[in-house]
């Protein structure tokens, strides 16, 4: 027998022993992760609907989770919530796509205006079309908003420039864009607010080389302000709630974004030394846990699968369990019977602007 | 008979019940009203203030006919809450009508004040179990519109709600004004939630500006003084007897 390299792999390496063979609780699909974070690191975040689960999971367990726009300390918590203070660490609401991240550190350093600046309501209210959902009860005037954005740039350059680590979740490669200066939209105009308009509004689908540009053209930028920050990317394993791609069914839809932010996420990872990947998609997803960390609308993530990706986020970056994760076993046991109250108390809130899009479906 | 006009609120309610006193020294008090004005009492640690508890009120509430008339003034004082004494940072906010801010401040979106001032004031147990012990017409009062002059006040005030003026330094008059109209457009909704009716601040109590005029100004920094409880009554009389606004 010759000697070959497959003798020396370690169990990770291989499906049976690490994938089907283990109890769901125990898989560990973690290759290479070099971050470590303490409870003094400060951590922000940013991204799809997914990413505040691990804002809430590291505010849980100790972390420090990092946020500059936390609203004035005269806002009981309550207010603060509503009005999306601390949902993600500056007031910008879900960033899906890599071309949202990279036009909001453009925009928050001056380099970028779109000329799309403002939304205004037939009933008076004014939404910023950048983050249309996250002032409830819009802006009750255009002073207001900007005043509001200025903050809020404001906050996001501080937040850059002194954060230790930087979570990105990816979410879609879908999106809708301005066809006067190629401004993205988090959601389409029209659906929460504006007026869609096909001689202003576009649909582009990102390609792997896009994300992997935008996310290059964000890390050399991070780079700039902030040289000693640490890039953490995961790939939401939320699918599409609908797709815009002309013909496409949404699974398979949902199959080429996820695969193109995946591509993209790896390919980032080899060529930055200082950013990591966590295969928060892989946990919910792997065929493993046999679909228990979805709800029954399949794209729900429930709390065993977030327990699971925190889990091992916790134990991998800081070398700590978390307190009392929830664990998959519940989940799988408890989902033949579930009754409709119970499975909503497993499946997560989060503060999700693309959901708009499931009162289309009919 | 007379018909009753029962007032309970909080500290505001002494000049009304002052202003009832003087009116009746002087013989000046209507033959068709009788005016019963209570401070609900309240407990910190040692010290008590007020002059009834609300068990004694609502049972008095309870016992008022259809014709008499329930007042309240207790909602309303969130304004000075918050916004007398400035914060560090200081806020201001915008109005659908205003685009005027303070420089230096941090903006507090309109709509989370709002929602500040009613979350607050929504819940309020006293006015709650009063409208629910009542079988006869309720009415809500609103606080004094706030006074212009941060001399007067500074000069008055050493300490507000365990902070020193000094120290804090008073918020622009300006963003005092704004605070109270939001607070009273906040209460009025809210009087509709509670099944009661609001009523506005007396006519002729406030400048063009809106501030309290100085002849109603009160000994503090909050209060009003026994003329613009003058006016207050007035305007419960002319409710009472049909003549008013409801």
């Amino acid at each position: 027998m010759t000697d070959h390299p497959y003798k020396s792999l370690p169990s990770k390496a291989f499906w049976r022993r690490a994938v089907s063979a283990p109890a769901p609780v125990e898989v560990d699909p973690v290759g290479v992760f070099n971050l470590r974070i303490t409870p003094e690191t400060k951590v922000a975040t940013a991204g799809s609907c997914f990413a505040q689960h691990i804002a809430r999971h590291l505010q849980k367990s100790g972390f420090n989770y990092y946020v500059t726009e936390e609203g004035h300390p005269i806002l009981p918590p309550e207010v603060k919530d509503k009005h999306h203070y601390g949902l993600f660490s500056a007031r910008y609401g879900n960033i899906y796509t890599a071309r949202q991240l990279i036009q909001l550190f453009l925009r928050a350093y001056g380099a970028f205006t779109p000329s799309e600046d403002a939304w205004k309501e037939a009933d008076g209210r004014v939404l910023d079309p950048f983050r249309p959902t996250v002032q409830p009860g819009g802006f009750v005037s255009l002073a207001e908003m900007r005043a509001d954005r200025a903050q809020h740039f404001a906050a996001v350059r501080h937040m850059l420039e002194t954060c230790d680590v930087f979570v990105f979740t990816l979410g879609l490669t879908e999106c809708w864009a301005s066809i006067d200066d190629g401004a993205v939209f988090p959601l389409c105009p029209g659906v929460e607010g504006g007026t869609f308009d096909l001689d202003r509004h576009v649909f582009y689908n990102q390609t792997a080389e896009d994300v992997t540009a935008d996310m290059s053209a964000f890390i050399e930028g991070l780079k700039r302000v902030n040289p000693q920050a640490q890039i953490v990317l995961t790939v939401s394993p939320v699918p599409l709630m609908a797709t815009a791609d002309p013909g496409a069914h949404v699974l398979t839809a949902t199959t080429y974004s996820k695969a193109v932010l995946r591509v993209a996420a790896e390919t980032l990872r080899r060529r930055f030394p200082h950013v990591h990947y966590f295969p928060s998609y892989e946990i919910i997803t792997g065929a493993f846990n046999r679909g228990a960390y979805y709800g029954d609308d399949l794209r729900n993530v429930t709390e065993g699968g977030v327990g699971h990706v925190m889990r091992l986020f916790l134990q991998h970056a800081a070398g700590v369990s978390e307190g009392s994760p929830a664990r998959p076993a519940t989940a799988l046991a408890e989902k033949p019977g579930r009754s409709a109250l119970s499975q909503a108390a497993q499946i997560v809130e989060v503060e999700c602007d693309e959901e708009a899009l499931g009162q289309f479906a009919g | 008979m007379k018909r009753k006009i029962f007032v309970i609120g909080d500290s505001h309610t002494r000049v009304l019940g002052k202003a009832e006193e003087l009116r009746a020294q002087s013989g000046d008090s209507p033959s068709e009203c009788a005016f019963d004005i209570h401070w609900i009492l309240t407990k910190k640690g040692d010290k008590s203030r007020g002059d009834m508890p609300l068990e004694e009120a609502v049972a008095i509430v309870k016992a008022l006919g259809p014709d008499d008339i329930v007042v309240i003034s207790l909602a309303g004082t969130l304004h000075n809450i918050f916004g007398l004494l400035r914060h560090d940072p200081p806020f201001d906010f915008y109005t659908a009508d205003d685009d005027d801010v303070e420089s230096g401040t941090e903006i507090i979106p309109f709509h989370a004040v709002k929602d500040l001032l009613y979350d607050s004031a929504r819940n309020n147990r006293n006015i709650i179990a009063i409208k629910k012990a009542a079988s006869c017409r309720v009415f809500h009062l609103p606080t004094p519109a706030p006074k212009e002059d941060n001399e007067f006040i500074q000069e008055k005030t050493v300490r507000y709600r365990d902070r020193f003026v000094l120290d804090a330094g008073i918020n622009s008059p300006a963003i005092r004004l704004k605070l109270w109209e939001l607070e009273m457009e906040v209460v009025e909704e809210l009087c509709r939630e509670w099944g009661m009716s609001f009523i506005p601040a007396p006519l002729g109590s406030q400048t063009d500006a809106g501030f309290l005029k100085k002849d109603y100004y009160g000994a503090d920094a909050t209060h009003a003084n026994e003329a613009y409880g003058q006016l207050v009554l007035r305007q419960l009389e002319d409710i009472a007897l049909g003549a008013g606004a409801t």
